[in-house]
Parts: structure tokens; sequence; C-alpha cells
């Protein structure tokens, strides 16, 4: 399944929450949209999962035009929630099976997807418990699980991982990988960079409902994070010396630890950062050189860290 | 069908596994009963009522005063000791000092009017009898009526058989929070979301609902007329068969009653509270407590023969105490069956527009 959306927009009341947002999503493709809190990347997908419709833009699903994601095609997309939503009363085994049957699966579909499921998540040592008596960790797993059950083509994921142990974050970014081998198309939105950057093909920043930046993670390093980046932590900056350091470097970035920059030559920024700190009396714990990461990026692109 | 049965197995499970739905459906309608029993199952054969009535002109007072007179219980023990009062006021104090139990006045226009100590138990469950025998006397055209047979009845009559009907039409519609917070939790829960990303119909969801839902309500009856019975209420094995069926158009009621409510609230604990208060008002409208008064609204339509519990009240009544057929019950099962099938439509309409297009946004 390829969807092709062009200009979407989406506003609430008077709030804008998607503008002028196009994107492409492709089979065997795993698409990170990336954004701060309420950048408007949860809105983006339930315009194209079909949850809600666009006030403008197009969708082509396949070559075929669409304003909105039609009803005959919500059984080839599979969306899993920010929210963790299961039938509290029901076992992992009854979660799925409920899930399959109002999804229209027979028996024989259904019981080969839930072992695939099961195993591929992990899931068997908690099949016959309750959902309600289950970990942070199963609880997500099964909360993807019952999301794809009905093996769809294109799958959603409004970050799947929050909260929940580095193992089952393992599991769960494994099993995403192995989506997209099963040629799916995958579209995911995360807090976690730095495992998004592993795993995305593509990725699509978002800040303040529009698209700010987009292309594959190495493209966007090479563009906006040519070079090195000199990370000083710091626990005294205060608005004197921001501004003096924003006056004195061009690609300064500052955060709740301290400030990075951006160096085409490391040892010239070094040569004319060691006054600026003496002469500032900036305190520096730890001065650390290293390639940009994509949150890095993300911080030159939007002047904010991810999770604020 | 799959989805449709899956959702009711779900449901049932869900029931199951949760002492709040079990505490809801099946402990406090049982502990009710009990209660009622307790406090009212005392045998009334050698109780009788005292009642005065005042003399008046109007016609049919002497017919009237004649067929209460001849209410009487099982063991031939008249329900009415009947005296003649010259005023409202030598009446009440008549049941000041308790020496009377209700008094009653004929005024024009077919309407009785009733003086009570409303603290007086034998003085509400008086209210209560002369006003189902009213009510029966001024709907017959002819002042010969057949009075309510409450000779012919095989009770052992005392205030609890009096009102059992009552109490199952009551017992059942506690089902109303029940169901409420069934539909409701799944609302607050999300797993609307589910179902909106499933290929399942709203009306199939609510089907499901009213399947399963139906199974507890049938449930919840069994075990309503097995703890009457319990309780020492006696009637005929056939009359307890009837019963059951009388259950199944006044559950489906309750349950679409039910459906309509919760779908057309998104807050859940409105739309429980408003079904717990909905469920006394049909209560108490539908006498399952005591006879709610005639009410005239216009013409000869009464406040009460709005209300279908009132029906399902009456098929109760008509089945257990007078051991009437199912001819007999006829009007009664197809006013509830009519209203059933209006609350399901309009509980699937409710529960697609304001539960599941409403879902995201």
């Amino acid at each position: 399944m390829k969807i092709i959306a062009s200009n979407l927009m989406k506003k609430f009341g008077n709030k804008i929450a998607v503008e002028d947002v196009s994107l492409n999503i492709l089979p065997g493709q795993i698409l990170g949209l990336l954004g701060p809190n309420g950048a408007g990347k949860s809105t983006a997908i339930k315009i194209l999962s079909g949850q809600i419709k666009a006030d403008a833009g197009n969708i082509l699903i396949d070559d075929q035009n669409f304003q909105q994601i039609p009803d005959s095609l919500r059984s080839k997309i599979g969306v899993m929630p920010q929210e963790i939503i299961l039938w509290d009363k029901l076992s992992i085994l009854e979660n799925l099976r409920f899930t399959a049957q109002i999804q229209g699966m027979n028996k024989q579909d259904r019981d080969l997807q839930i072992r695939n499921l099961v195993s591929g998540l992990n899931l068997e040592k908690e099949l016959n418990t309750l959902a309600e008596n289950l970990s942070g960790g199963y609880k997500r797993r099964l909360n993807l699980a019952i999301s794809i059950i009905h093996n769809p083509s294109l799958v959603f994921l409004d970050e799947p991982s929050p909260g929940i142990d580095p193992q089952s974050r393992r599991f769960l970014w494994d099993f995403i990988y192995e989506l997209k081998k099963q040629n799916k198309a995958v579209v995911l939105t995360d807090h976690y960079l730095e495992e998004a950057e592993k795993l995305c093909d593509y990725v699509v920043i978002i800040d303040e409902g529009k698209v700010i930046a987009k292309g594959a993670v190495l493209d966007l390093k090479i563009k906006y994070g040519a070079g090195t980046l000199l990370q000083v932590q710091s626990d005294n900056l205060n608005s004197e010396k921001i501004i003096a350091l924003s006056q004195a470097f061009r690609d300064v970035k500052f955060s709740t630890k301290g400030f990075s920059i951006l160096a085409d030559d490391t040892v010239e920024i070094f040569e004319k950062l060691i006054p600026h700190l003496k002469n500032l009396d900036i305190n520096t714990n730890q001065i650390e050189l290293r390639q940009p990461s994509l949150e890095d990026i993300f911080l030159i692109l939007t002047g904010k860290e991810i999770r604020e | 069908m799959q989805k449709i049965l899956s959702i009711a197995i779900k449901n049932l499970l869900t029931v199951y596994r949760d002492l709040k739905s079990w505490s809801i459906v099946f402990i406090l309608p049982v502990a009710f009963i009990g209660i009622f029993a307790f406090v009212f199952n005392r045998s009334n054969d050698d109780v009788s009522f005292n009642l005065g009535y005042i003399k008046s002109e109007i016609s049919y007072q002497n017919s009237f005063i004649n067929e209460i007179s001849k209410l009487e219980n099982k063991k031939k023990v008249k329900y009415f000791n009947l005296s003649q009062i010259n005023s409202i006021e030598e009446g009440k104090s008549k049941v000041q000092s308790k020496s009377l139990d209700l008094i009653i006045e004929f005024i024009p226009d077919n309407k009785v009017r009733m003086y009570t100590d409303t603290f007086s138990t034998k003085g509400n469950v008086s209210v209560g009898i002369v006003t189902q025998f009213t009510n029966s006397f001024f709907t017959q055209s002819q002042p010969r009526l057949e009075v309510i047979s409450t000779s012919t009845t095989t009770n052992e009559t005392t205030v609890f058989t009096y009102l059992v009907p009552g109490l199952i039409v009551y017992g059942i519609l506690n089902l109303l929070p029940q169901v409420i917070y069934m539909v409701s939790s799944e609302v607050r829960q999300k797993s609307t979301f589910r179902y909106f990303t499933s290929k399942v119909k709203a009306w199939q969801i609510i089907l499901g609902h009213l399947l399963s839902q139906s199974i507890i309500a049938f449930i919840q009856t069994i075990i309503l007329i097995f703890t009457v019975l319990i309780f020492g209420y006696s009637t005929t094995p056939n009359a307890l068969l009837l019963a059951l069926f009388v259950s199944i158009p006044t559950n489906l009621f309750t349950v679409g009653m039910g459906l309509v409510i919760a779908s057309s609230f998104k807050n859940d604990n409105l739309a429980a509270n408003i079904g717990t208060l909905v469920s006394i008002i049909l209560g108490f409208l539908s006498g399952a407590f005591l006879a709610f008064p005639v009410v005239k609204l216009f013409g000869n339509i009464t406040l009460t023969q709005l209300i279908p519990t009132t029906y399902a009240a009456e098929a109760f009544r008509k089945v257990l105490q007078y051991n009437k057929g199912l001819p007999d019950i006829i009007p009664e099962l197809s006013v509830l069956t009519l209203s059933s099938i209006v609350l399901i439509l309009v509980g699937s309409w409710a529960y697609n527009k304001f539960q599941l297009k409403n879902l995201v946004g």
C-alpha cells in the first residue's frame, strides 16, 4: 500500500494542527514522524489512518485520489494509539482472539496470526493473564499485537514505547523492524530519537504543524549536521552568557544541560571557545566532541528538545 | 453473526470477572428483595385494614363499597373492615389514633381521595390495594365489575406477596446502571477505538451488548424469582414459566433504555447517575413498590399508561398473583416489545452518532 499525501491541513477551531504537510508512505519503509509534543504528529496520523478528515489536501492511495481514507481501506491499516487500549478483563489470548473476530478473520488466519504475534512479541509467558494484571511492557506489546492482528499492510505506531523497560522496548523495536522486512509500510512517531534513527529509513520533522525538514536520516545529517558537534555541559548559564555566546558563535544551540556548537573546523572552534569560557566564567562540567545525532539535528532545526 | 457473538461473549466474561458488575446485577436486587421480605413478609391472614369512608351522594359509591368489602385473602379473611365516618376531620383524628388505616372520600368525576398516615406501613399498603382496586374499578364501563379476585389467588397474601411483581420489575430495572456501566466503561477506556478501527458496525456492537445483557437479565430474573420463592412466595409452576416469558420483553426494554442512555452521553459518570435515577423513577411510576395514583394527562390517558414498565408490572401481577394465562397478557407484551424495538433502534443510532463518529477529533 502506497500513500502519497499532499498539502494536508487540519484546524481545530482557530488552532491549526497541521498545515501544508506532504509526505510519502511506501511499502517496506519505516517513516519516522518526529516532533515535540503538540507538533501535530498525532493529528497527521489520524488523517492518514482515516480517523479524521483533513480540511484541505489530497491523499493518493495506490494511485487513486481520495480526500479521506475510505472505510473500505481501513482493514488494510493498523493503528497503535498512544494510549494503551485493551480489554482489561480479558487475557492476552482472549484480547487477541476477540480483536481478530471483530476484524472478521477466519479461524485459520486468526490462529496463525495469533501464533506469529505471540511468538514475535514474546507474549507466551503471560498468555492467560488478564490484561489488567500485566506489566507496562506486556501491555505495550499487547497493544501493538491487537493493533495489527488483522495483518495490515500499513501500520501506524503512535509513540509505541514510552515508559517501558529496555527489554520490552527491544522486543518492540525488533518486531517493528520485522514488519518492514515483511514489506509493510510503517509510520511511527517517537520520542526516542536514538532508536528512531536506527530504525527509520525516512524522517519527517514537524514543528507547530508544519514540516520543517524531511529526508533519509543520513541525508538530514549531511544537510543539517555536517561537521562535528561540540557539546558543553554547564550549570551556570544565564541570559547574559547566552547572549554573549550567541553573538560569538553562529550555530550554537542551548538546552537545559548546557549548549552545543556545530563546527566545521574543530580546532578553530576550540581556540575561539576557550577564551569565552574563561571570560564569561562558564562552568564546564563536561566537553564532548561527536558526530551529530538525529536528536542534535532535531535540536538544531526546532531549537527544542523532543521531550520538552 | 460471529462479531455479535464475540462481543456478547466478551461482555459476559467481563461481567463474570468483575465484582462490581456482580454486585449490581445479582447481589443488589437479591438483597433488596431480602430486605422487603424481612420487613413485609408477615402473614396477613389475620390482618385486616381499617378503612373509613365518608358518606356521599356519588352514584357509584355503594357499588364501590360493596365490591371492595368483598376483597379477601385465601383464608377468606376480608382485607378491609369498613366503617362510615361523618367528616374528614373525624377520620384524620382516627388515623392519628391508629383506629383507622385509611380514609377514602368520593368526589365527582370518578375520583377517590385518600388520607393516611404516610409513615404507617399498613396505611401505605392499604393505599396501594385501594388504588389498584380503584384503577380497575374505573376502567370498567360497568360498576358491576369483576373485582381483582384476590380470593382466587393461591398465594398466602402478605404485604410482600403484594409487592413481589413490582419488586421483580424493579430488580430488572436495576440492570439499567449495569448496562450503562458496561457500555460507557468501554467509551471511557477508549475501547470503542478498537471497534472504530475494525470491521464491526454500530448495529453489531449494539446487538452484541443486547445479547449479552439479555442473557444476564434472564439469569437475573431466574435468581429474582428463586429469591422470592425462598422468602415464601408461592405460585404455580406454569405461572413461573409465564413470568420468565414476561421477563424477556421487560429485559429487552431495560437493556434498550440502558443502551440509549449510555450511547447518548460521553461522560460515563453522568450516564450511570441518569441510569440510576431513571430506574428509580420508572420503578415508582410503574407501581413497582406501591400502586401509583391515577394521574390523568389528557383525555382518559394516564401517566402510568405511558410508562412501558407499568405494563411489565401488570403482566407479572396478572401472571403471578391472579394466575392469568398468556392470552390475558398479550396487550402488555405487545407494548413492551414494541417499545423495546424502538429503544434498540434509537440506541443503535445514538451509539453510531455519539460514540463511534465522535470518537476522534
